[in-house]
This record gives C-alpha cells, sequence and structure tokens, in this order.
C-alpha cells in the first residue's frame, strides 16, 4: 500500500501533497527531504513533461513548486501555463535565480535563488493555507 | 545536502517513467528508508559521487536512460561504489519485488510488505495517464 492510495482529497485534512519539478538532481532531494521533514507528501519531476504526466494520473495535489529554468520543451513558465488550463486552482510558486519581472507574476508566488529552508517552507505553509496547519498542531480537532 | 538520519537506510531508484519511479519510491518510503529519485544513470552518478549521501542500495530500471547504459552503471557502480548494492530490474514487477525484498530486509521489520500492491498502484497511475492523454487533458 502506497501513501497515495490512501490520501483523501483536498480540503479533507490530508496531508498536503506537493510536486516538485527541478532538474538538478541534488537540488530536488534536498527540497523534497526538507519538505518531507517538515510533514507534506512531495512528488519529484524532473522536468515539465514529467510533471505534467504525475498531474495526469489525477493524483489529489495541493501545491506545485517549480524550477523555471528546466531542459525539454517546456520551461517552469510554460509548465505553469499548461498547469492552469488543467487545475486552474492550484497553486504554483516559481523558483528561479534570475528575477524577471515577467516570470514573477506568472505563478502565485515567487522566490528567488538562493533562498534558505526555512523561506520556503514559509510560503508553502502559507499557501497550504491555515487549516492543515491547525490540524497538524491539534490532531484530535480532525 | 539533507541530513541522513544515522538509523535510516538510503535507496537509490533509477527509473526513466516518472509514474514507475514515484511508485516505487513512495512504496520504499512508506517502509522507512530514505529514497533518491534518479531519471538517468547520468543523475543516479551524480548521486553516487556526492560524498553527503550515503547511498546503501540502488535499484535500476534495465532501460535506464543516460550515456551509461544500465548494465555499464551497474559496472561503474560496483567499480566506483562497491558498498552499495546494485539491482537492475527489467520491468515493473521485478522492481516491485526487488523493492519488497528491501523492505523485508528494513529497515522498519514489523509488517508484511505486498509487491503486487505496488504493481497494482503502478498500473493504475499508467492506466490513468493513458487515459487523460487519450482524453485530451495532458
Amino acid at each position: 500500500m502506497t501513501s497515495a492510495e490512501v490520501i483523501a482529497g483536498p480540503g479533507d485534512g490530508h496531508i498536503p501533497i506537493i510536486l516538485l519539478a527541478e532538474d538538478d538532481v541534488l537540488v530536488r532531494f534536498t527540497t523534497a527531504e526538507t519538505l518531507r521533514e517538515a510533514g507534506y507528501v512531495v512528488l519529484e519531476a524532473v522536468d515539465a513533461s514529467e510533471a505534467l504526466a504525475l498531474i495526469a494520473t489525477g493524483h489529489p495535489l495541493d501545491i506545485v513548486l517549480s524550477d523555471v529554468r528546466m531542459p525539454g520543451e517546456l520551461d517552469g513558465v510554460a509548465l505553469t501555463y499548461a498547469i492552469k488550463k488543467l487545475r486552474p486552482n492550484l497553486p504554483i510558486v516559481l523558483i528561479s535565480s534570475h528575477l524577471d519581472p515577467k516570470t514573477k507574476h506568472v505563478g502565485d508566488a515567487f522566490i528567488a535563488k538562493p533562498y534558505q529552508q526555512s523561506e520556503l517552507l514559509e510560503l508553502v505553509e502559507h499557501l497550504v493555507g491555515a487549516e492543515w496547519q491547525t490540524k497538524r498542531s491539534n490532531p484530535s480537532a480532525s | 545536502m539533507a541530513n541522513q538520519t544515522q538509523q535510516s537506510e538510503c535507496v537509490l531508484v533509477i527509473d526513466g517513467d516518472v509514474l514507475v519511479r514515484h511508485a516505487i519510491a513512495d512504496y520504499l518510503r512508506n517502509c522507512g528508508y530514505i529514497v533518491i529519485e534518479a531519471s538517468t544513470t547520468d543523475e543516479a552518478r551524480t548521486v553516487l559521487n556526492e560524498v553527503s549521501l550515503a547511498v546503501d542500495a540502488a535499484i535500476c530500471d534495465a532501460e535506464a536512460p543516460g550515456s551509461l547504459n544500465a548494465f555499464e552503471f551497474r559496472a561503474w557502480a560496483l567499480r566506483e561504489r562497491p558498498a552499495v548494492q546494485i539491482a537492475l530490474a527489467g520491468n515493473i514487477e521485478t522492481a516491485a519485488h526487488k523493492a519488497a525484498e528491501l523492505c523485508e530486509e528494513g529497515p522498519q521489520l514489523s509488517k508484511p510488505y505486498d509487491p503486487q500492491g505496488v504493481i497494482s498502484y503502478i498500473r493504475r497511475l499508467l492506466g490513468n495517464a493513458r487515459s487523460a492523454t487519450v482524453g485530451g487533458a495532458a
């Protein structure tokens, strides 16, 4: 049995699920483990096509974190537009070391590299909402 | 790099298909392993060359993409990282059974792990993805 099979839908007090698209394997692993240690479920994609393949499965997701510069046909900006067509309410955070004003406002939030892991966690916590935070701090309430 | 706890063993999963890789990795995490996901043998070599990551075992798809094929990668790993157990998997079933063997060895020995569950899960993921593609969802 995998964790993905037992997770309820969004808004049901489930553990928030993050899709992380990042082409650097070491950055991807480090970021994903930081998020897992903070209590999130993380799905990892190496590029936009993998991210879209995971989305196409219908897997529940609460937030997408995507690097802007990735190999392949779609970069993080194009991936954002593609996801917004499929799941318009899914928050997307773009991550880049290049602060392009146009890029900055494509997603729902932007975080510039280099960043502290605490900055990323704070942003994710903000975007997944207060409901889950309350349930995490007081599990008996759920 | 993320801190690896001394108790947690680390498995590297190498597969070019994100759905298979995700399912095998998720299965291994559920039985207590730290799992690093690599989509190519090049990513796998980057991981094994990173001294801060202590990888104990690797499951590699026999058709994993990369500048080294899976057999060349295994030969490289046996030469450069002889302490890492490398298992080649020719199909989903073999990968699931290799993962189940690792789960039976540890790090959590308290519950049985049925490889058929992860095989079924992978098939459902692949089926959903194909349906969405045919339907034009992605």
